[in-house]
């Protein structure tokens, strides 16, 4: 792991996605406290303002501030995300484990399931879960929870059977060593990595698809601020005001782009062979 | 004897992280029209950077020739030469086989695929003349039923089989040389024999002289008559063959013999330690740090080249010492 | 070769089978029931039992599953809640454009990631390597609907380019259609051209490690010859995978696109299903969609088994 940060620091894009996510989480997590306007306030008399000293990044067709709208709109990009990723991982890694312990049809079954997950498109996927438990910030939640499930429970059966395979393993097994107990030891930091790289990978997936179902109308619901609703409502005056789209898209690419610069250096570390 | 083959003091750097670190050096060796030429040594000890060198396929970067002269047919030295007409020359006059037959074909194409290959580099001939050519050659490095061969994959076949084709291709453009990199070591001892002795049928039919490297001093009994030991990155003795195995004057080359010896008698003995890391290389004799008979001398300052007996060089203080004593 | 790909065919039953259980279920777990999304809160109980009997949702569930699979495996979807049609027949004229998308899409990432994958490999750690990993995290970094937004902004402000309005089939208009069909495509097929970037990368360096490749060299060959004939073909046979998986990103982008770009698809018809809570509809163009993704999947490993002898038949 230290051996993982030294080589870190002299790679020169992951330190870019570094410091990209930990100014995006620090916008997440004091977002409030810098913003100078309250993101669903409509200062009529303003609307559709272009930016200037007491409206940052403008205002939209309800006069809302849409650099308040924006920052808070990164605390909901990142909840969301987190969220999401936490329950795809936490039951990828239960799937995972349990499938690679015991590779019988068990196994079978979880696996077929996960294919089954896996022939629908992303974000149709999402779609459809959404659209069946009704379009609100918990439902979404679940939803790209969901999506990622297959993922998660692939990368961490892959490592379980791998541990099992490994020869300490084998050998502990032979002098009467309770496997059980030798895996579970073995298994996590063997997970660890894989886990670390997709997680990263899954959380600028799970932003992406936020704000794709917010822009479809099927995330997050007005007035909240999210990326992707924000982006959808500004087509309509882009022209005019081209600020009010600007601005969002500018901020989910930059932070899906930094997760993934992340994401990618952290692959390449821990797997030297694609260099 | 005409040489096709003069190789004059090269050397070979390897670059890594900012650093130029040297891997061959001093290398100077002959081979004559007909001739089988051993070069021998442990894993790691650069014989086949050597070889690449002379193909003109090092890897680089990191690796480059920083030194020598490789003179092909007494008249060009290869090193000298344009990719282009380096191109002309590969798999046409100087050819090529490897170690792992069971990956040096690609997996992807049929045998027919990537005998024809090799024609249409090198001559104008019409599909009709090179299938044929194909055939035969097939044919003559003793594989039965060449058509059926010809529209397989390299998957179908055994090592031995593989290791057969890599010859027909290399022999297709009747070679004026064949470099052999370890070309039995893959594969199971009665293969082993048949290979070399085909090698041996082959340089007397196509007139061709063969660079066999190999680790295996057996292998060099087998088949050469001169033989080059090879440690470390640099030859440290020269000779025929006979000397070389009755008469043997470096203490690696006497290692290597005994460890051989020890094959049939119980006590398997081995040169105790390694070949040293490009980056630990010993300041003076690159042996010392192994080497039964090692004086104060040899840790300080390299030994010189020297010819010890009628044809017979070796790199050693023992030698320069006693020589510098008769005079 | 027809024998394996009857047999994987098959193999496709209990996968297909499996979808379709799972689109039901989930389509079962609506809260609230389709009977008062059609006759409101206020309908008489005569109605509805009706209308209940009408789809079948009297039956216990696993039979409502049968008399709806029958019905698919018949050509007969159901018909919408909202306009009485069948749905077969909508899906299927929608499909085209769908899948017109979908193809130019992917043809148009190749034809900008291949090349450029393999420049990066060829050049590997020096700037343009760096500039090519740069694009193909962009690439994959950037969303559709962002992308699309942004695009269409600076075309208008810029250029005063619009698309044209009013969609025209491939067979009434082929150059209209392909102007309209353009941009969309692009901004579709820029996720997956960094993906297949990346892939391209790293697989013809695998491959130009590999022996064989010094064999190639050592018969004299040029480097054209060794990346275009030998590297390529067999880096290929990865880039296929990431192609395959990258066409259900492609399908699911449609949804978002064809919304953007006022495009008939597939993809609007599911998003205007699901706002109508025309379920019927979703469920089957849901379907749909993913036994095209399972028989794309299934068309690139044929391909795949065609390309590399060492795959057998069995
Ligand atoms: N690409 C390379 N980069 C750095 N060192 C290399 C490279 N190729 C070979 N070497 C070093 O050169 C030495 C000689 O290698 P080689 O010629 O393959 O030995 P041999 O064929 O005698 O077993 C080895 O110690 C190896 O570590
Ligand atoms: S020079 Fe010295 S160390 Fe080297 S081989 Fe001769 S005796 Fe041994
Ligand atoms: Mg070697």
């Amino acid at each position: 792991m230290k051996e993982i940060m030294a080589r870190l620091k002299k790679d020169k894009v992951g330190i870019v996605g570094v410091i990209g996510v930990g100014l995006v989480l620090l916008l997440g997590l004091f977002g409030p406290w810098l913003s100078p306007h309250d993101s669903t306030e409509m200062y009529k008399e303003h609307m559709l303002e272009g930016p200037s000293a007491t409206y940052w990044f403008g205002t939209d067709e309800f006069g809302r501030d849409i650099f308040s709208r924006v920052v808070e709109g990164a605390r909901v990009s990142l909840y969301v995300g987190l969220i999401s990723v936490g329950i795809g991982a936490s039951l990828g890694f239960v799937f995972g484990l349990i499938a690679g312990f015991f590779q019988n049809w068990v196994d079978n079954l979880i696996m077929r399931i996960m294919d089954i997950l896996f022939a629908f498109p992303d974000i149709l996927l999402a779609l459809t879960i959404v659209a069946v438990l009704g379009p609100n910030l918990e439902n979404t939640m679940i939803a790209i929870g969901i999506v990622f499930t297959p993922v998660f429970t692939r990368t961490v059966r892959a490592a379980v059977i791998a541990v099992k395979e490994m020869e300490f393993i084998i050998s502990a097994k032979a002098i009467g060593v309770k496997t059980h107990k030798v895996i579970f030891r073995h298994v996590s930091p063997n997970v660890l990595a894989p886990f670390i790289v997709q997680s990263t990978l899954a959380l600028s997936g799970a932003i992406l698809t936020e704000a794709a179902l917010s822009f479809l109308g099927l995330g997050i619901q007005p007035p909240n601020p999210s990326w992707g609703a924000m982006l959808n409502e500004s087509r309509q005056y882009m022209e005019i005001a081209p600020w009010i789209a600007i601005f969002p898209a500018l901020f989910i690419i930059v932070t899906i782009f930094c997760f993934n610069l992340l994401g990618d250096s952290l692959r390449d570390l821990l797997d030297p062979k694609l260099k | 004897m005409e040489p096709i083959l003069q190789i004059k003091d090269l050397q070979i750097d390897v670059k890594m992280d900012e650093e130029v670190l040297n891997v061959v050096k001093n290398i100077n060796l002959e081979i004559g029209k007909r001739e089988i030429y051993g070069i021998v040594g442990e894993s790691g000890s650069g014989k086949s950077l050597t070889s690449l060198a002379i193909m003109g396929l090092l890897a680089s970067p990191p690796l480059q020739v920083s030194k020598g002269e490789i003179v092909f047919e007494e008249e060009k030295d290869l090193l000298k030469l344009s990719p282009k007409e380096l191109r002309k020359i590969r798999g046409n006059k100087i050819s090529m086989i490897f170690q792992e037959p069971m990956s040096a074909l690609d997996p992807l194409f049929t045998i027919e695929d990537q005998l024809m290959e090799s024609l249409k580099f090198h001559t104008k001939l019409s599909k009709k003349e090179m299938k044929r050519a194909c055939v035969k050659i097939i044919e003559r490095v003793g594989i039965p039923r060449p058509e059926q061969i010809m529209k397989e994959y390299p998957h179908q076949l055994s090592g031995g089989m593989r290791q057969r084709i890599m010859i027909a291709i290399a022999m297709l453009c009747n070679p004026k040389l064949l470099i052999a990199d370890e070309p039995t070591t893959a594969l199971d001892v009665t293969i082993q024999a048949q290979i070399l002795e085909l090698m041996k049928e082959l340089r007397d039919d196509f007139e061709t002289s063969i660079l066999m490297i190999t680790h295996d001093l057996g292998v060099i009994a087998e088949t050469c008559q001169r033989v080059a030991v090879m440690y470390a990155g640099e030859i440290v003795e020269e000779t025929d063959v006979v000397s070389l195995f009755h008469r043997p004057k470096h203490p690696y080359t006497k290692g290597l013999l005994k460890s051989m010896v020890g094959d049939r008698s119980d006590a398997l003995y081995s040169i105790p330690g390694k070949v040293p890391s490009v980056e630990q290389m010993p300041t003076g004799c690159r042996f010392v740090t192994r080497c039964p008979e090692a004086m104060d001398i040899c840790a300080r300052v390299s030994p010189d080249d020297l010819e010890v007996a009628e044809n017979h060089r070796c790199k050693c203080w023992i030698y320069q010492e006693e020589m510098a004593n008769h005079v | 070769m027809f024998a394996y790909i009857l047999r994987r065919l098959l193999m496709l039953i209990p996968v297909l089978f499996g979808i379709s259980v799972f689109i039901f279920l989930i389509m079962k777990m609506i809260p609230g029931d389709v009977v008062s999304t059609i006759l409101g809160t206020e309908a008489t109980d005569e109605a509805r039992r009706q209308l209940e009997k009408q789809f079948g949702l009297n039956l216990p569930i696993y039979q409502q599953y049968l008399q709806w699979m029958g019905g698919v495996l018949t050509g007969d979807f159901g018909v919408s809640l909202r306009t009485g049609k069948p749905i077969l027949g909508d899906i299927i004229s929608r499909f085209g454009l769908t899948l017109e998308l979908t193809m130019l899409s992917a043809f148009i990432s190749w034809i900008i990631a291949i090349p450029l994958g393999i420049v990066a490999a060829l050049k590997r750690n020096t700037s343009t390597d760096f500039g090519v990993r740069i694009i193909s995290l962009l690439g994959v970094s950037v969303p559709n609907f962002a992308l699309a937004t942004l695009l269409l902004l600076v075309l208008s402000l810029a250029f005063s380019y619009y698309p044209p309005a009013g969609y025209v089939s491939l067979f009434e208009d082929p150059m209209k259609n392909l102007q309209m069909m353009i941009l969309p495509a692009f901004v579709l097929g820029t996720a997956m051209a960094g993906a297949v970037m990346r892939m391209t990368r790293s697989s013809i360096l695998e491959v130009l490690r590999q022996d064989f490749i010094r064999t190639i060299r050592a018969k004299g060959a040029s480097e054209r010859i060794v990346i275009f004939n030998h590297a390529l073909k067999n880096a290929m046979i990865p880039i296929l995978t990431i192609i395959g998986m990258q066409i259900g990103t492609l399908l699911g982008g449609t949804v978002i696109i064809e919304q953007i770009f006022s495009l008939p698809g597939l993809g609007q018809m599911v998003l205007t299903a699901i706002n109508q809570r025309d379920y019927p509809v979703v469920q089957g163009a849901v379907l749909f969609i993913a036994t095209v993704f399972v028989l794309i999947n299934l068309l690139v490993d044929i391909l795949y088994s065609y390309l590399d002898p060492r795959i057998t038949y069995k």
